[in-house]
C-alpha cells in the first residue's frame, strides 16, 4: 500500500513537473517565434508568463539570451547589455576572462572563441556603439571598440566590425576636437610701432607734433585655452629697443637711438576657421612704453611713458616645431606691427 | 586686334594659379600651367581644379556636382570641343585708395591687366605647346614710357615649348623670367626692385627639369626693344631657380639672376624661397633676397627685401591674407620700409577672384636730418576675371 502510494506521488509530481516544464518550453518556443516575426514586445510578454524575469537566478540561459535580443531590437540597450552579460557569466565566464586577458596582452590568435560568444560580443559592440553615439561617453566608446576588435580579429562579421571601428574613431576624433585644453607658450619676436607725441614749450605752452618710430626685440609668453575650433588666449611680451623721433621739421627736434622699453599684454578670441593648425586672433592689447626722449631746456614731452589700449588682429601658423605669429594693431595714436615665433609647451 | 578677340571668343582657355596653392598640395606649377614656372594660361587640368576645388560654390545648387563644374570650366562655361586650341581672356583691375586715414584720400581705379591668349597644344601628351598673349593697358591705367602715357598694346607672352619627356622641357620665345616666388602682387618689393613686374617678360630660352620633389630652371633672356619696358627694364642676362621639397608640402629654393640693361647698368640678385602648406588648406610663403646694382651713374648699391605672404583658409574659396614686406633700398643706409597688409581673398565662383586689403606702410629712417614720416594707410580692392 505504501509502495502504491509512493508510486502515485512520484507519478503525480513528475506529471506536474513535466506539465510545467512542457508549458515553459512551449512559451519559450512561442517567444522565439514572436522574435523571428519581429514582434519583440509580444516575445517578452510571452516569456514573462512562464519565467521570473526579475530574479533571473533560476531563469534558463536561453530565455535570458532571447530577452537580451528582444531588448536590443527594442533599442533598450542598457537592459539588453545586462542580459547579455548574464549569459556570458553563466556560460562563458572563463573563456571571456581569457579573451579579455589575451586582447589586452596583444592578440587573440591563440584563443579559440566559440561562435555563440562571438555573436554576443558583436551585439555588445553594437549596443555600446549606440549608447556612445547618444551619450558621447568615452567608456562606451572603449567598450564598443573592444568588442568589435575581438570580432574583427576572430573574423566574425569582420567587415562590419571594421566599419563600426572606423565610425567610432571618426566620432571620437570629433569629440576630442571639441574638448578644450590649456597650453602655455613662449614667444620671441620683433615689435615695430609708430606713435604721436608732443613737444611742449613750457614758456608759452606752444605744442609741436612729434612722430616716433621704434623697433624692439620682444620676449614673452602666454596661455591658450582652446579646442580645435576656437578658444581664448592671453599673451604678453616685454621688449627693449630703440626709436627715432622728430618734428615735421627735423631741425626743430630730432633724436635717434632713443632707448625704449615696455610691455604688451593682450587677450582675445582665437578662431580656427578650417584647420586647428592655423588661427586668427582678435584681441585687445594693453601697450605700455617708456622712451628716454631728450627734453630740451624749457621743453617737455608728456606721455613718454604711457599705456594705451586698442585692437589687434593676429594670424598664427603652427609649423612642426614652432609657431609663426603675425600681428597688426592700432591703439589710438599708435600702430604696432609684430612678427613672432612661438613655442607651445 | 579684332582678329585676336574673335579667335579668343571662338575657343576657350584661362589664366590663374598662385604659388600659395601649395596649400592644396600643388608643388609644381606645371601641374596646372603650360609654363613650368607658372603664370600665363592654365591647362585643362588647372582649369578643372580651379572650378572644382579652388573656387567656392556661392549660390550654386547642391544638385550641381564639382565634376559638372569641372566639365564646364572651358571657355563660356563649356567643355572644350576640340583638343588643340585653348583661348582665354584675363582681366585684373584694382581700386587703389591711398591715404585712407587722411581727409582727402587719393582714389584711383587701375586696369592692371587685359590679356587675350591663344594656346595651341599638340602631341599625345600635349608635349608641344605654343602660346601667344596680347596685353592691353588702357591709357588711364598705363604708366609713362619715355615721357608718354598712352594705351599700351603689346605682346605679353609668345613662346613655343617642347617636352620630350615629362621631366624635361625647352621653351623658346617671350616669357616671364624665372626668379623667386611668382606672386601676382606686381607692386611687391620682391617684384618691383627685382625688375620682375608684369612687364618683365623677355624673349629667350628656358630649360626646365622637374621631378616630383624638385624643379630647376635656367633661362637666357633679352628684353631689349620691348615697347612696354622702361630703359632699366630692357635687360639681357641669365636667371635660374631651384626648388626642392624637403618634406611633404614644404619647399625651399634659391634663385639667381644677372642682367644688364641697355644703358650698361648691371644687376645681380639672389633670393631664398620657402613655401609650406599649413593645416588643411593654408599656406606660408617667404622670399628674401639681395639685389646688387652696379649703376653707371651712381656706382654700386645693394638692396634687401623680404616678402612674406600667408593665406589662412577660412572656407572653400576664401582666405585671410597676411602680407608682410620689408625693403631696404640701400643696405649702407639705415632707411627701411615695413609693410603689413591684412586682407581677404575670395573666389565666389570659378573665373572670379576678389581681394581686399588694408596696407600699412612705415618708413623707418635713422637719419636725424630726415623727419619721421607718418604711417601711410591704403586700401587695395582687386577684381580678377578669367574666361
Amino acid at each position: 500500500m505504501v509502495l502504491k502510494l509512493l508510486i502515485l506521488i512520484i507519478l503525480c509530481s513528475s506529471t506536474s513537473l513535466f506539465a510545467r516544464t512542457s508549458g515553459r518550453s512551449m512559451q519559450l518556443q512561442l517567444a522565439q517565434k514572436y522574435y523571428k516575426k519581429k514582434m519583440y514586445v509580444k516575445s517578452i510578454i510571452s516569456l514573462k508568463k512562464s519565467f521570473n524575469l526579475k530574479r533571473t537566478k533560476s531563469t534558463p540561459t536561453p530565455v535570458i539570451q532571447l530577452l537580451a535580443l528582444n531588448y536590443l531590437k527594442l533599442k533598450k540597450y542598457k537592459v539588453a547589455s545586462r542580459f547579455f552579460h548574464i549569459v556570458i557569466r553563466r556560460s562563458y565566464r572563463e573563456k571571456h576572462a581569457e579573451v579579455l586577458r589575451s586582447l589586452s596582452s596583444g592578440g587573440l590568435s591563440d584563443v579559440e572563441v566559440p561562435q555563440k560568444l562571438l555573436r554576443i560580443y558583436y551585439h555588445l559592440g553594437q549596443i555600446y556603439y549606440k549608447i556612445f553615439f547618444k551619450t558621447k561617453s568615452i567608456p562606451y566608446y572603449r567598450a564598443s571598440e573592444k568588442y568589435f576588435k575581438i570580432c574583427e580579429e576572430k573574423e566574425h562579421l569582420d567587415d562590419n566590425a571594421s566599419e563600426y571601428i572606423d565610425s567610432l574613431a571618426s566620432v571620437k576624433t570629433l569629440i576630442d576636437k571639441k574638448e578644450f585644453s590649456g597650453k602655455w607658450f613662449a614667444t620671441l619676436g620683433t615689435l615695430n610701432w609708430q606713435e604721436k607725441l608732443e613737444l611742449i614749450d613750457s614758456t608759452n605752452g606752444a605744442k609741436t607734433k612729434l612722430l616716433s618710430n621704434a623697433k624692439a626685440l620682444c620676449v614673452g609668453g602666454g596661455y591658450r585655452y582652446t579646442n580645435a575650433y576656437h578658444g581664448i588666449e592671453i599673451s604678453s611680451c616685454f621688449y627693449s629697443g630703440s626709436a627715432n623721433i622728430s618734428a615735421d621739421n627735423a631741425a626743430t627736434y630730432s633724436q635717434d637711438g632713443v632707448a625704449v622699453s615696455g610691455f604688451l599684454i593682450d587677450s582675445g578670441y582665437v578662431f580656427k576657421p578650417y584647420s586647428e593648425k592655423v588661427a586668427m586672433i582678435f584681441s585687445i592689447p594693453l601697450f605700455y612704453r617708456d622712451g628716454e626722449y631728450a627734453q630740451p631746456d624749457n621743453f617737455s614731452i608728456p606721455g613718454k611713458g604711457q599705456l594705451s589700449a586698442g585692437l589687434f588682429v593676429k594670424a598664427r601658423y603652427e609649423l612642426p616645431v614652432i609657431d609663426l605669429i603675425f600681428s597688426l594693431g592700432n591703439m589710438g595714436s599708435t600702430n604696432v606691427l609684430m612678427l613672432q615665433t612661438g613655442y607651445t609647451f | 586686334m579684332q582678329f585676336i578677340i574673335l579667335i579668343t571668343i571662338l575657343f576657350s582657355g584661362s589664366a590663374l594659379a598662385y604659388p600659395n596653392f601649395i596649400s592644396k598640395g600643388y608643388h609644381a606649377c606645371l601641374t596646372c600651367h603650360y609654363n613650368p614656372f607658372g603664370n600665363g594660361p592654365l591647362n585643362d587640368y588647372g582649369r578643372a581644379v580651379s572650378a572644382s576645388a579652388i573656387a567656392d560654390r556661392l549660390l550654386i545648387p547642391d544638385s550641381v556636382t564639382d565634376e559638372q563644374l569641372a566639365e564646364s570650366s572651358g571657355f563660356l562655361f563649356s567643355k572644350p570641343s576640340q583638343k588643340y586650341l585653348r583661348p582665354s581672356i584675363d582681366y585684373r583691375g584694382m581700386q587703389l585708395d591711398r591715404g585712407i586715414d587722411q581727409d582727402d584720400p587719393d582714389r584711383r581705379y587701375i586696369n592692371m591687366q587685359i590679356d587675350l591668349t591663344l594656346t595651341a597644344k599638340f602631341g599625345k601628351k600635349d608635349n608641344y605647346i605654343a602660346t601667344f598673349t596680347h596685353g592691353i593697358v588702357p591709357d588711364n591705367s598705363a604708366r609713362p614710357i619715355n615721357g608718354k602715357t598712352e594705351e599700351l598694346n603689346y605682346t605679353r607672352e609668345a613662346y613655343v615649348g617642347y617636352r620630350p619627356v615629362p621631366s624635361f622641357g625647352i621653351y623658346v620665345g617671350k616669357m616671364d623670367k624665372v626668379f623667386g616666388i611668382r606672386v601676382p602682387d606686381h607692386n611687391a618689393y620682391s617684384r618691383q626692385a627685382t625688375n620682375l613686374s608684369q612687364y618683365s617678360a623677355s624673349s629667350g630660352v628656358l630649360l626646365h627639369y622637374g621631378e616630383e620633389k624638385f624643379d630647376f630652371g635656367v633661362q637666357y633672356f633679352d628684353g631689349e626693344g620691348d615697347i612696354e619696358k622702361k630703359d632699366n627694364e630692357q635687360t639681357t642676362g641669365f636667371t635660374s631657380t631651384f626648388e626642392y621639397s624637403i618634406f611633404t608640402d614644404y619647399r625651399i629654393g634659391a634663385s639667381f639672376l644677372s642682367e644688364e640693361d641697355i644703358n650698361q647698368n648691371k644687376k645681380n640678385m639672389a633670393a631664398f624661397i620657402f613655401k609650406a602648406k599649413v593645416g588643411k588648406a593654408s599656406s606660408l610663403m617667404l622670399e628674401t633676397g639681395q639685389i646688387n646694382n652696379e649703376l653707371v651713374s651712381a656706382g654700386e648699391t645693394s638692396s634687401r627685401y623680404i616678402f612674406m605672404q600667408n593665406h589662412l583658409n577660412i572656407k572653400r574659396g576664401m582666405n585671410f591674407l597676411f602680407t608682410y614686406q620689408y625693403f631696404q633700398a640701400d643696405i649702407e643706409k639705415e632707411s627701411e620700409i615695413y609693410m603689413f597688409a591684412p586682407g581677404i581673398q575670395y573666389y565666389p565662383w570659378q573665373r572670379v577672384e576678389l581681394r581686399a586689403e588694408i596696407q600699412n606702410q612705415r618708413v623707418v629712417d635713422q637719419d636725424t636730418n630726415t623727419p619721421v614720416a607718418a604711417d601711410s594707410w591704403s586700401f587695395l580692392g582687386q577684381v580678377h576675371l578669367w574666361f
